[in-house]
């Protein structure tokens, strides 16, 4: 983490405060969408979309803050697997929400 | 520096805040989740401690290959209301008890730990003196392998009897039959999980060998490679894929029984070639070296994968043999 520099923010921060600062936003209504949202179907829109988008400026913030054009395509890649992940994760989470007739607890050996 | 203080003050009090609320939940599945979430923040708080080889294993085995075993255990232990509710009223005086042992056991630990701080010592400068001896660029991997390559040799050997511990009590095996691993997804094979297999699989392969090469120079090793692989194997076994299976007894055998073969004769023929055990000879110490992490990683993944799947409780696709256990 950089210290603050004494005489305030260089350019390239200032262009990333905004981002960070809505990633951060982002994040924020993904985790409350997640506490609020009534079942199971809509929380993972919560999660799959708000938190992402709010990854997606996170890793923009912190790639033009970065050092080289290898860390940028770093952070790219990790949004791009961070996409993949809760995509396919949603999917599979939905699905055997909808097996389970949206519960993910059942004690009796009907799904599997 | 005031802005890492806070970082790492605000890690600490999740941490905390994690494992209270993993402990005292109301549901079992969300005790289990909240682990997960644990293990993740604690492979962050490794990083802050400058420890990158600890804080890929705690991220790949502490948060992910013992979520999928507690997350199967869960499903199997879900308390009756009557039995959660006594359960909790004698879990109040325990938990108690438990709190103030641990609390005085954490004043002692603090009390030894700034009384040692002013001796500054520790081994990392005798690991840094002894570098220029060792085959292996990074110094966690010299002292795992080299300095110190009997107690990894040794961590092989438990590992194999763990996976033959948990083989022994399921009474199970790998199933080499080819109908069995379709009773697992209970409904039609689904394309998108295939999908993902056939995204994930190779990539999580490659990614191991990677952290096999990476571990020669840098945070990485045998270790973490054989999680991945594990993770792998894991992942194949519960879409009921059939590549773990199609590997067979033989297979299953040779796999887990890999590292500690390789480790063996490698300090085997040290000694028989007329030096110590262990000792390597200096010019193709590094190509052995990587063979036997090579070696090890194989049995590492193995040896989860099948403490995954062999341990699955009462799941009969993989267990063929018996049961007459009640669930």
């Amino acid at each position: 983490m950089n210290d603050v520099a004494p005489d305030g923010l260089s350019a390239v921060e200032w262009l990333a405060l905004p981002l960070l600062l809505a990633g951060v936003a982002f994040f924020v209504a993904g985790t409350v969408g997640l506490l609020r949202f009534p079942d199971a179907h809509s929380r993972l829109h919560a999660l799959a979309k708000a938190d992402n988008v709010g990854l997606g400026l996170v890793a923009a913030a912190l790639a033009l803050e970065a050092e080289s054009v290898a860390v940028m395509v770093k952070l790219a890649l990790i949004w791009a697997f961070a996409l993949i992940g809760s995509a396919s994760a949603s999917y599979h989470i939905a699905r055997a929400a909808l097996d389970s007739s949206h519960s993910p607890r059942r004690a009796d050996a009907e799904s599997q | 520096m005031t802005l890492e203080l806070l970082l790492d003050l605000l890690l600490a009090a999740a941490l905390v805040g994690l494992g209270w609320r993993a402990l005292w939940s109301e549901d079992l599945f969300t005790s289990v989740v909240l682990f997960i979430a644990f293990g993740l923040l604690m492979a962050v708080v490794w990083v802050r401690l400058a420890a990158p080889d600890i804080a890929l294993a705690e991220a790949a085995v502490g948060a992910g290959i013992t979520g999928a075993l507690l997350l199967d255990a869960a499903r199997e232990l879900r308390p009756t209301a009557r039995e959660a509710r006594r359960a909790r009223r004698g879990a109040t005086v325990v938990g108690a008890l438990t709190f103030a042992a641990v609390l005085a056991l954490f004043i002692v630990l603090a009390a030894t730990m700034l009384e040692l701080a002013e001796q500054r010592g520790g081994l990392a400068a005798a690991v840094v003196g002894a570098m220029p001896d060792a085959a292996s660029a990074h110094p966690v991997t010299a002292v795992l392998l080299e300095f110190r390559g009997y107690d990894t040799w040794l961590e092989t050997g438990v590992l194999l009897l763990a996976a033959l511990g948990v083989l022994a009590v399921r009474g199970a095996q790998l199933p080499t039959d080819v109908d069995s691993g379709s009773e697992v997804v209970s409904a039609a094979p689904d394309r998108m999980l295939g999908a993902l297999l056939r995204t994930l699989v190779p990539l999580l392969v490659l990614c191991a060998g990677y952290l096999l090469w990476l571990g020669t120079h840098a945070p990485g090793g045998a270790f973490q490679s054989g999680a991945l692989l594990g993770a792998a194997g894991i992942l194949l076994a519960v879409s009921g894929a059939r590549s773990v299976t199609a590997l067979g007894t033989i297979g299953l055998r040779l796999a887990l029984l890999a590292g500690l073969v390789a480790f063996t004769v490698v300090a085997a023929g040290g000694a028989l070639l007329g030096g110590s055990l262990f000792e390597l000879p200096r010019a193709a110490a590094k190509v052995i070296l990587v063979l036997v992490e090579t070696a090890v990683a194989v049995s590492v993944g193995m040896t989860l994968t099948v403490l995954f799947v062999a341990g699955r409780p009462g799941g009969p696709a993989y267990s063929p043999v018996q049961r007459e256990e009640p669930r």
